[in-house]
């Protein structure tokens, strides 16, 4: 018999009792909807995490002052909520004269930027010192952050200019008056007006403004801690000293970018070594976003494997719901068997037509299933808050996985059905 | 005249384990091209065991069978299957049409398990139109009568031109007036030169046939 023949007839006897084939296509409905919606899970989350590089910037390594500086305390649980890698407090303290057991760890400063900016692996470094500030606003005193920093600032956060220029070495070394200011400072302390070559007072000290940086949304970024930099007022690191008796010039972050095709978790140890020399109790923690990334795709890996596993017990249940039916639908209709046997079918023909019937069930459930994953990965989404995605794979992985299920779990009730003696079958009641 | 139906010798003995059951001892039986022949005999016969073998749904225990004097008896499953499908059309007692399919689809039936390119609704409407069922073709067989659902039956027999017709009993299940039909059916398919075998209980139905065999005790009377 034709496939499309045998398709017909299948649809046909399906179609009879649409209940009960519901009924027994349930297991392969929830096996595949299952499926699909973990599969949607899991690449929602490797696109989260792609997008989440392509905003922090792929191949950058932050050494910060670590959450453990404050108490001492060490390895822990970092700012960003995740495992971070975290050089703690070791019990150097015979190595370190300064330092008494338990002491305050020495921040971070300029001294360990130009220590690892010269790493071969290095392509650009710039230094973060923070401070909140309040400026007079058109509407009231705001809050902004000044970040004291470097030239190569913008190049490593991927910020770019709307407006005037960044600060360069020249600015640095001269220890000049200068700022650049984020585009939501502009706004609140400016409004439409000119910005360029006006002053902020920032702790009574004039500024000249000599740049607006362009709006970027880091609002995806939960892998790390990171500031919104709309409301940042940048300054040469070296003129915020100024007036401080600090030597070296102490910073909060240090932000490297590596070279393309250097290995960030690689430079990210090395870095840590290094920096860890100068800071041998040092509270600061190196944070490499990709090694975060793979730390949390290897949890996500581990729940897709679980996931799966259930999902494919559901499948293999959903199997044997086929068969059951399947057993009782062959017993049910063994004079038909006669019948057609009669009338010429061979045996392959009434096998093929029992497999067939049970491989639509199969890839019906499976399409049910496809709506039924789609709709609990939305659910997923809007319950737990991670983002999903549908991709083609999942769907023609679940698709044949359901075909494939309706075959093989169909196969032996249709063996059977084939192998009833003609005579027996037509004569049964 | 060629023979359709040869038997030689054919025998058919039940093996229940421990006990074998004889049912056919040794039957001679030769059905010419175009003949209608009535087969009876009382209960446990052994009517139905040979128009299983005649009809190749079962094979002889010894003995020759040859369909259109080509030997049938050991041939393999499919090739059984085959030979049913290419010459052999039954009509049951009991309709045996299938209730998913409407009367179009049941008389097509055969023609899906043929090896040869046929074009099955037109096949099956010219058919239907023969058996007086034309306006009744998308009819499900709950929606038909006996003697309608039997035309079918007989229309579903014809749709492989076959060359021989096994009816058992054709009218048992029908009403005197519509087995009248359904017997002046077969009359016609007769005088069209149809090779037909019928089992019958009723004498009335077998003299309408040209040639009546009693089977007793699994021989031929």
């Amino acid at each position: 018999m034709k496939i499309l023949n045998l398709l017909r007839e299948a649809w046909a006897e399906i179609t009879l009792q649409p209940f009960r084939s519901f009924l027994t296509a349930l297991g392969i409905v929830f096996g595949v909807g299952a499926v699909i919606a973990i599969l949607a899970i899991s690449e929602g989350a490797k696109r989260e995490a792609v997008s989440q590089l392509e905003v922090l910037g792929a191949g950058t390594i932050r050494v910060r002052e670590s959450d453990a500086q404050a108490n001492s305390t060490s390895n822990g649980v970092g700012t960003s909520g995740v495992y971070v890698q975290t050089r703690g407090w070791w019990g150097f303290s015979g190595l370190s004269g300064s330092m008494g057991s338990g002491g305050p760890a020495r921040p971070l400063d300029m001294k360990d930027l130009e220590a690892v900016k010269g790493l071969e692996g290095i392509d650009a470094a710039a230094s973060e010192r923070t401070k909140e500030v309040s400026l007079p606003g058109s509407f009231g005193d705001i809050s902004v952050t000044v970040v004291g920093t470097t030239s190569d600032y913008l190049k490593i956060q991927g910020l770019k200019l709307q407006e005037g220029r960044f600060f360069d070495s020249l600015d640095i070394e001269s220890r000049n008056k200068v700022a650049v200011i984020g585009p939501k400072t502009r706004g609140l302390v400016f409004g439409t007006g000119q910005a360029i070559g006006n002053i902020v007072r920032i702790d009574n000290v004039p500024y000249t403004i000599i740049g607006v940086v362009s709006p970027k949304d880091w609002s995806g970024v939960t892998l790390v801690q990171i500031r919104d930099t709309g409301k940042d007022v940048y300054i040469p690191v070296t003129t915020m000293a100024i007036g401080t008796s600090e030597y070296p010039v102490g910073l909060n972050e240090i932000i490297l970018r590596l070279k393309s095709g250097e290995n960030p978790v690689q430079w990210g140890s090395i870095v840590e070594k290094i920096v860890s020399i100068a800071h041998p109790a040092g509270a600061f923690e190196v944070i490499v976003p990709e090694e975060l990334l793979a730390q949390q795709q290897e949890l996500q890996r581990i729940f897709s494997v679980v996931m799966g596993l259930i999902a494919s017990i559901s499948l293999i249940v959903g199997g044997i719901g086929i068969m059951n039916i399947s057993l009782a639908t062959v017993i049910q209709r063994t004079r038909e068997i006669g019948i057609r046997r009669a009338l010429g079918a061979r045996k392959k023909d009434i096998q093929a037509q029992f497999l067939s019937e049970s491989f639509l069930i199969s890839v019906l459930g499976g399409a049910v299933g496809i709506f039924l994953g789609y709709a609990l990965s939305k659910a997923v989404s809007s319950y737990a808050g991670w983002s999903t995605a549908i991709s083609g794979v999942g769907v023609v992985v679940a698709f044949s996985v359901a075909a494939t299920v309706g075959v093989i779990f169909g196969w032996w009730p249709a063996k059977r059905a084939s192998e009833m003696p003609p005579v027996d079958a037509l004569r049964h009641e | 005249m060629t023979n359709v139906v040869t038997l030689d010798q054919v025998y058919k003995t039940y093996d229940l384990g421990e006990i074998k059951v004889p049912v056919l001892k040794g039957v001679n039986l030769k059905i010419k091209k175009g003949e209608w022949v009535s087969l009876m005999g009382p209960s446990g016969s052994g009517k139905t065991t040979l128009m299983n073998i005649v009809g190749l749904l079962d094979t002889p225990t010894s003995g020759n069978y040859l369909l259109n004097e080509e030997m049938a008896s050991a041939k393999d499953d499919d090739d059984l299957s085959n030979l049913r499908n290419n010459h052999i059309g039954f009509v049951f007692q009991t309709f045996n049409i299938l209730p998913q399919l409407n009367a179009w689809q049941n008389v097509a039936l055969p023609l899906n398990y043929s090896t040869q390119n046929q074009t099955p609704r037109k096949i099956a409407m010219e058919l239907l139109d023969k058996v007086g069922l034309k306006e009744r073709a998308t009819h499900r067989p709950n929606e038909l009568s006996g003697g309608e659902r039997q035309r079918v039956a007989v229309a579903r027999a014809l749709s492989n031109n076959p060359s021989l017709i096994l009816a058992d009993e054709p009218t048992g299940n029908l009403d005197s007036k519509t087995g009248k039909d359904v017997l002046e059916l077969f009359e016609q398919l007769h005088s069209e030169g149809i090779t037909i075998l019928m089992v019958t209980h009723d004498t009335e139905v077998a003299e309408r046939s040209q040639r009546i065999i009693n089977i007793l005790d699994g021989k031929i009377a």
